[in-house]
């Protein structure tokens, strides 16, 4: 039986739904490049600032059995140096493989200076990175938080991204209560998609040292502990946002979670933290473990799978 | 996981800004070539090669070089640390086989538990030490009838590079010693890029220990994967063949800094 792993996405076509997400291994070209050559679909860069930043001192990251935190601090070479590894990237992936940036800014001028300046390197899709929830005290809540906010900010990058020919993805957090209607306020203002989620915020103690593990105190949990939190986002948000579509990401560990998340309404499905549980050959094992079950379910097209779930009962 | 914790039993001087810390620890389990992340609450967390375990201690040798080190100076007999790992692909060797182990500086700080470990599986092994000058170099006592040392300044052995202790023992080699010989490296790149030519050179094979900036130390950041395979030191390194570092791109010409800015090496 032919099964087709195939999803066509913003008119771009990624061999298969999964799609390293961003702040994991994306630092350099080799790096991305590493991951698609280990089965990602496609790749997305980790986030960058106009500035070079180093982010927050150690612990940034700490995993368990049941959850991944992190609180990196949006560490980033600057938007010249990720220009220059986008450019290296489409070299040794012979363009071959869809190339996500994501940009984030302290401003709406920096928003838009970095969008502008990334957008005009030979990226496929611009992500624009709403919700870190680690940077809090530098640059106020996450703008993701706020309808207002995210949609104002959405229409501003979107006449820098239209006027360059880029899709733009909005990424929103799972802390704001009302993520489906930010989502659907962001749709209003012309974003050509939606990831959800970005970590949620949490916090680990050690109990010997009675202190806060990481650096930053509080950071953002990922892995197995999100999974539900963002399925449930996705869910809401397909709901609210009919037309573009979503890059569901967070807890997804292997094939199954990620054929919920299109289940849900995801048509993407982003992958991070899975890499500490699985190591960078999660990619290529979920995009088998999605081949097994569509032979076993007998089904030919993954796209017939997105957002299934809303019609089965 | 969360660290584990230590607690620090002894502290010696090694050379100048160079101590030896340490700290009670049962079963790190590690190998030669291994590293641990070490945790100072409040101040940073780093990765420091390991340099003897005993499975009921273990040892860092450390530089004194920024706010965490500065912090491990002032560390008394009782105080805590935090430790995650060990991490990292070790030093590989068979039994019976002969180690050249080459150290430049403070490099030399996972070389004598290497040394250690490789004469308990019958190996010979001899230590080539270099330094800019004398009060710089390290363990130069732990195998005084193995170790050879080179000084820029000439003010101990062999004035020049240990590259060039190293060309000497090679030359000296049977082609039956080359077979059973490997030279196990580790201290400041250009340093480590002659040693793995010269292994190459004279058809021995080397293993070299990669510095790079290693942020989370568990193959998820992407703060140290190297040009041009794209690979996590902290993973696939510190420890990979020299076949392999001459092969990358990045080996010897840059690395890549906190922000991720590539920072070129002194031609």
């Amino acid at each position: 039986m032919n099964t087709n792993t195939a999803i066509t996405f913003l008119g771009i076509r990624f061999r298969n739904p999964i799609v390293l997400a961003s702040g994991i291994l994306g630092v350099t070209a080799a790096s991305l490049k590493r991951c698609a050559d280990l089965g990602a679909g496609g790749v997305t860069m980790k986030s960058v600032s106009l500035q070079p930043r180093t982010g927050h001192h150690n612990p940034t990251m700490m995993g368990t059995d049941h959850y991944f935190l992190n609180a990196v601090g949006l560490s980033n070479p600057g938007v010249h140096e990720a220009v220059k590894e986008v450019y290296e990237f489409k070299k040794i992936t012979r363009n071959k493989v869809p190339l996500i940036g994501s940009i984030f800014g302290g401003s709406i001028e920096e928003f838009l200076e970095v969008a502008h300046l990334l957008c005009a390197a030979p990226i496929d899709i611009l992500e624009v990175n709403l919700s870190c929830p680690n940077v809090g005290d530098e640059f106020g809540c996450p703008l993701a938080y706020s309808a207002q906010i995210a949609s104002d900010i959405t229409r501003k990058i979107k006449k820098v991204t239209a006027k360059q020919g880029v899709p733009m993805v909005i990424k929103l957090s799972p802390n704001a209560w009302n993520i489906a209607q930010i989502a659907a306020a962001c749709e209003q203002a012309g974003a050509d998609a939606i990831t959800a989620v970005n970590t949620v915020s949490g916090m680990a103690i050690d109990a010997t040292l009675q202190a806060p593990v990481l650096a930053n105190m509080v950071g953002g949990v990922s892995g197995a502990a999100l999974k539900p939190i963002a399925l449930k986002a996705v869910w809401d948000i397909f709901t609210t946002v009919k037309r573009i579509p979503i890059i569901a990401t967070g807890g997804v560990l292997n094939g199954e979670d990620a054929i919920e998340m299109m289940l849900a309404g995801g048509t993407l499905v982003g992958v991070g933290s899975a890499v500490w549980w699985r190591g960078p050959e999660v990619f290529g094992a979920i995009v088998s473990e999605i081949i097994k079950y569509m032979k076993n379910k007998k089904i030919h097209s993954l796209s017939t799978l997105i957002g299934k779930a809303h019609h089965t009962l | 996981m969360k660290p584990r914790i230590a607690t620090l039993i002894s502290s010696k001087k090694e050379a100048e800004n160079v101590r030896s810390f340490t700290f009670a620890f049962s079963k790190l389990h590690s190998a030669p070539g291994q590293f641990v992340m070490l945790w100072i609450p409040g101040i940073d967390q780093k990765p420091f090669s390991i340099a003897e375990d005993t499975e009921k201690t273990f040892t860092v040798t450390v530089f004194k070089i920024g706010t965490f080190t500065n912090k491990l100076w002032t560390f008394k007999k009782g105080d805590q640390i935090g430790v995650s790992g060990p991490f990292g692909k070790p030093y590989q060797w068979k039994p019976q086989t002969h180690i050249i182990a080459v150290g430049g500086g403070y490099g030399a700080a996972p070389l004598a538990y290497l040394l250690r470990k490789a004469t308990e599986n019958k190996c010979t092994v001899e230590l080539l030490l270099g330094a800019r000058r004398k009060n710089l170099l390290l363990y130069t006592k732990k195998f005084p009838k193995q170790t050879a040392v080179a000084t820029d300044d000439g003010s101990a052995g062999h004035k020049g590079f240990v590259t060039e202790l190293l060309e000497q023992r090679l030359k000296a080699l049977s082609p039956a010693q080359k077979k059973r010989t490997v030279v196990c490296v580790c201290g400041p790149e250009p340093m480590e890029v002659a040693a793995a030519r010269m292994a190459k050179k004279y058809g021995v094979p080397s293993q070299i220990s990669i510095e790079r900036y290693i942020k989370c130390g568990i193959g998820v950041c992407g703060q140290c994967c190297i040009d041009d395979s794209g690979e996590p030191m902290c993973q696939c390194g510190p420890v990979i063949s020299g076949k392999k570092a001459l092969s990358l791109e990045e080996f010897g010409a840059y690395h890549r800094d906190a922000s991720g800015q590539k920072q070129y090496y002194k031609k």
